[in-house]
């Protein structure tokens, strides 16, 4: 199929590397996430409650690396901002502006814990195109892959956004 | 509600069993509370007069992550927080908006005892039974918490 949407630019952009990122977790990064999700379980807030249950220290809900990809994006100066608030980074530089959630895959390694540093690996796996019933669609797929500080993996996961 | 949480989830993990509902009333302060854990700034989840006019949405959007950790959630509030996910996908079909009465659930599908997993749908939907986002995902429990491992067997 013929490209109509993706640019040079766009290709450009998606081969670009991101820098890898490093996050050390904190007892409040994890008790405001777990907050957040309603993940009201003692382990996650007390740490007595987590030593109790045989943890080293508190313990994250499942999906806390999410907080780290989006630090590693948005923990960054006022002008690297979007007017819609998005990170400029994360943002391809395609016509169409409109975007869309769209899925999310994931597979989970060792937990997550009050104390450890997380690594982030972050690249575009992919950018294709698909017309659908509204017009032509981008699919732009990002891997974001984490390990701990014993480069154990924490978690992969595949997020495609599309564009419209 | 007996039965439930590490303690009490005792009994077998079953093909077609229910995950409880979890209802969820989703407004401001739940969006405020996701975003800032985050570090998440997209206007969508705060500016509502961008997000009604420029985006053309109903309201404020709640976030595709928080329904996607929801899901997770209504399981490991049912079974406790050594019920670990082990993977999930899931996609957004509609919008969920604040304000919107929302609820999370889900169906045991399969389960692996050898491996000691099992896996699930999992979704979140309006109570007008418009789903929003909904995926299936795979758990692994500790044995004595239900999927009897073969390992078990064996030593025992």
């Amino acid at each position: 199929m013929e490209s109509t949407l993706i640019t040079d630019e766009a290709r450009r952009w998606a081969a670009e590397p991101f820098a890898d990122s490093h996050f050390a977790v904190g007892r409040n990064d994890i008790r405001r996430f777990a907050h957040a999700v309603g993940a009201l379980d003692p382990v996650h807030l007390d740490v007595d409650a987590a030593v109790e249950a045989g943890y080293p220290d508190l313990l994250a809900p499942p999906y806390f690396p999410y907080v780290v990809r989006m630090h590693a994006s948005n923990l960054t100066g006022r002008q690297n901002l979007l007017a819609d608030g998005s990170a400029a980074e994360d943002v391809p530089p395609l016509q169409t502006r409109r975007a869309m959630a769209g899925s999310t895959e994931i597979t989970f390694g060792v937990a997550v814990f009050a104390g450890d540093t997380l690594t982030l690996r972050k690249r575009i796996a992919e950018i294709y195109e698909k017309v659908g019933r509204s017009g032509p669609m981008v699919f732009v797929k990002t891997e974001f892959s984490f390990t701990n500080q014993r480069d154990e993996p924490v978690m992969r996961e595949h997020f495609t956004r599309i564009y419209r | 509600m007996s039965g439930q949480g590490p303690a009490g989830a005792a009994s077998a993990v079953c093909v077609g069993d229910q995950i409880p509902v979890q209802q969820l009333n989703p407004d401001e302060i739940d969006l405020f509370m996701f975003s800032a854990a985050s570090w998440l700034i997209h206007r969508v989840h705060y500016d509502e007069p961008f997000t009604t006019g420029h985006d053309g949405h109903n309201a404020l959007l709640v976030h595709g992550p928080l329904q996607g950790s929801w899901m997770m959630q209504a399981v490991q509030s049912w079974l406790g927080h050594r019920a670990r996910p082990t993977a999930i996908s899931y996609r957004h079909f509609a919008p969920a908006y604040a304000g919107d009465s929302l609820e999370c659930g889900g169906t045991v599908t399969s389960v692996h005892a050898e491996a000691g997993t099992f896996e699930a749908e999992l979704w979140v939907r309006r109570t007008d039974g418009t789903v929003t986002t909904s995926g299936t995902a795979t758990f692994e429990l500790p044995a004595q918490q239900g999927v009897e491992r073969q390992a078990d067997h064996e030593v025992g």
